[in-house]
């Protein structure tokens, strides 16, 4: 049997430590994808210190399940639809089973690595949190201060409780 | 991480998915810094939809809106409800929007639209109450900018429709798109006149269908108008000579004249759609002599799509000789269509990529394997409903020896074929046919599968609901002779 040799590249993250990821996944990193021959070349990895170990395993986990998705379509029809298909179970428990915090970071780094499936569904689930709740349920939800000034809150109120008729 | 760390553009990012009632009634009350993305973001208002006949309490939305104006790009909203914007925000200025598409109770409304839209370029307008809307004096307020589209939809009194829009369109000649729902289309010379003044019209579109075929720039759709005649067809295609793309299903009153004018007029014709619309059975007198018209002068003509028409095979002969870049071929419901018409195909029509028939009684299988052998682009091939496609005859001397020919060449071909495939194997020349098509009622599994032979990578066999038993082995030939996909059977 032979065993088929999958090209990698190396990442090393915040906490130091390097991982190996095959072409097939990092070509999915848009960030990467200029310097992926260099970095093929390159025996030495490429430091991302913005973006911990935890969150890549995400990423490389993320980015393998949905490794064989087709492409995004192209025309701007289709597109629109694309981006407002329903988020599927999968991701939904995938994105939100570690929190929160661990959410933002996956989405930071969606964004700093230019993966734009993750940032696109990831944006999707924190949307699906929001959606429907009054603003004092939102920052609870998101553990926001509230910091309107009376003044400004009593306007704010005053505007949404406008009604000419 | 917390969501305050997230940069202003991915929170945008996440407020982009959420729905406009959301965007306008929540986010801006939940902290000083997400109001101020939410109101400074053009992005997130530019189009904004509030569809004409849905209930909301739209009061909570008027404030907002006068903070959000300017981003605005697309608007949908009904009059009385941008009423109470207006009389909130006073000297409120819309200056980013292009489309707005109004349901109006006034006909006056249209002076806000022009004093406070600068930029606007296209005015939707409905118009319901022709009683306290009147839509001349709509249109002479419009008359005083210039738009690149108008759309109208409009239930009133005809006559006065067709003064406002003679009037409206002389002052237009930046129109680019026109698209009119009324009760019954307006007169033909308004219609020649649009082009006269509007020489930059590349939309267009009326008649009971207006959605139809608006994806091409230099396309004509006028679908279901039965005003529409001769005269309008005339005028219209005098004036478009560029027109790829011509639409005229269930234009009743068109006849030979007409398609006379479009095959003087039209020389680059690329697309042809006509005959009855859809459902409706009232088979038109166009016939073979349109057919041959249009092979004449439409030499380019890559896809044609004929509905319940009187076509014979002369007809299709002549287009297939005369147009060699024929693509697509649908003719649907057209009954008296024969196997001369799939040999004239056959022989001429190298570029065929589907092709479709519907009802012709006058095609059998020999029909079927003509295209087959010879059309080697064909992908798709559909024969629906024509109860004399029956079965292959075991051997050539089986056919009658007073066949024609032309049909015997067809047969002797088709043994030849079948005979080097036996010998040799798959004959890979034949690969192209990807889908075939066979809802016909006597059909036999026989024929299937002497079909699946010819055809070497079918990846779908569709024989609808003829009920058809493959039995294992028979299923087994099927699997080995082609990639089959899909069939269905009883």
């Amino acid at each position: 049997m032979y065993k088929k040799i999958v090209p990698q590249i190396k990442l090393e993250t915040y906490e130091k430590e390097v991982f190996e990821i095959d072409l097939d996944i990092a070509k999915k990193f848009g960030k990467l994808v200029p310097v992926l021959q260099e970095l093929l070349n390159d025996d030495k990895p490429l430091t991302i210190k913005t973006i911990n170990s935890g969150t890549l395993k995400k990423i490389i986990t993320w980015c393998t399940y949905h490794k064989d998705d087709p492409l995004p379509p192209e025309d701007d029809d289709n597109r629109m639809k694309h981006s407002t298909e329903e988020v599927s179970s999968w991701d939904d428990k995938f994105l939100q089973e570690d929190g929160q915090a661990a959410l933002f970071d996956l989405i930071s780094a969606a964004h700093t690595l230019d993966i734009d499936g993750l940032l696109d569904v990831a944006c999707k689930v924190v949307a699906t949190m929001i959606k429907g709740k009054a603003p004092e349920e939102i920052r609870k939800v998101f553990n926001i201060k509230n910091d309107f000034t009376q003044q400004e809150e009593d306007q704010v109120r005053k505007e949404n409780d406008w009604c000419e008729d | 991480m917390n969501i305050g760390d997230l940069p202003p553009e991915l929170l945008v990012k996440i407020f982009s998915h959420l729905s406009q009632d959301d965007l306008f009634t929540v986010i801006d009350q939940v902290c000083v810094n997400w109001r101020e993305q939410l109101l400074n973001e053009p992005s997130l208002w530019r189009k904004i939809n509030f569809p004409y006949h849905v209930w909301i309490d739209f009061s909570k939305y008027t404030k907002q809106f006068t903070n959000i104006a300017t981003h605005i790009q697309e608007l949908t909203i009904a009059e009385h409800r941008l009423q109470q914007v207006l009389n909130y925000g006073g000297n409120i200025e819309f200056s980013n929007l292009k489309v707005i598409h109004i349901s109006l109770d006034t006909y006056d409304f249209c002076n806000e639209i022009v004093k406070r839209c600068p930029v606007i370029e296209t005015v939707g307008l409905s118009i319901q109450d022709a009683l306290r809307v009147d839509i001349e004096k709509c249109l002479k307020i419009l008359e005083s900018i210039t738009l690149k589209g108008l759309l109208i939809e409009y239930r009133g009194e005809r006559e006065k429709f067709n003064r406002a829009m003679t009037s409206f369109i002389k002052q237009q000649p930046a129109l680019q798109e026109l698209a009119i729902t009324t009760e019954k289309i307006f007169a033909d010379n308004v219609f020649k006149d649009l082009f006269k003044w509007c020489p930059k019209i590349t939309k267009f579109r009326c008649g009971e269908d207006c959605i139809s075929n608006s994806v091409f720039t230099e396309n004509l759709s006028v679908t279901g108008a039965f005003d529409f005649n001769d005269d309008g067809l005339s005028s219209a295609t005098s004036r478009s000579r560029n027109l790829t793309s011509l639409d005229i299903t269930g234009c009743t009153n068109i006849s030979n004249e007409g398609f006379r004018y479009i095959s003087e007029n039209c020389r680059s014709l690329k697309n042809l759609t006509f005959g009855s619309k859809f459902m409706d059975f009232r088979p038109l007198a166009i016939g073979s002599e349109s057919l041959s018209v249009i092979a004449a002068g439409c030499q380019l003509l890559e896809s044609l799509s004929v509905r319940q028409c009187s076509i014979d095979d002369l007809g299709v002969t002549r287009i297939a000789q005369c147009c060699r870049n024929i693509k697509v071929i649908d003719f649907h419901f057209c009954p008296i269509i024969t196997d001369a018409s799939l040999f004239a195909i056959a022989d001429n029509c190298v570029h065929l990529v589907t092709a479709s028939f519907t009802l012709a009684d006058g095609i059998t299988i020999k029909g079927v394997i003509a295209p087959i052998l010879s059309c080697l682009k064909l992908y798709r091939l559909r024969f629906g409903f024509c109860k004399n496609i029956t079965h292959v005859p075991d051997t050539a001397e089986d056919f009658a020896p007073d066949e024609p020919e032309q049909e015997r060449g067809v047969i002797r071909r088709y043994f030849e074929k079948v005979n080097t495939i036996n010998r040799d194997g798959v004959d890979i020349n034949l690969s192209h046919l990807k889908i075939l098509q066979l809802p016909c009622p006597n059909i036999t599994t026989r024929t299937i599968l002497q079909l699946a032979v010819l055809c070497p990578d079918l990846e779908r066999l569709d024989t609808g609901r003829c009920r058809l038993n493959f039995n294992q082995e028979e299923k087994e030939q099927l699997m080995s002779s082609c990639r089959l996909l899909s069939y269905e059977e009883e």
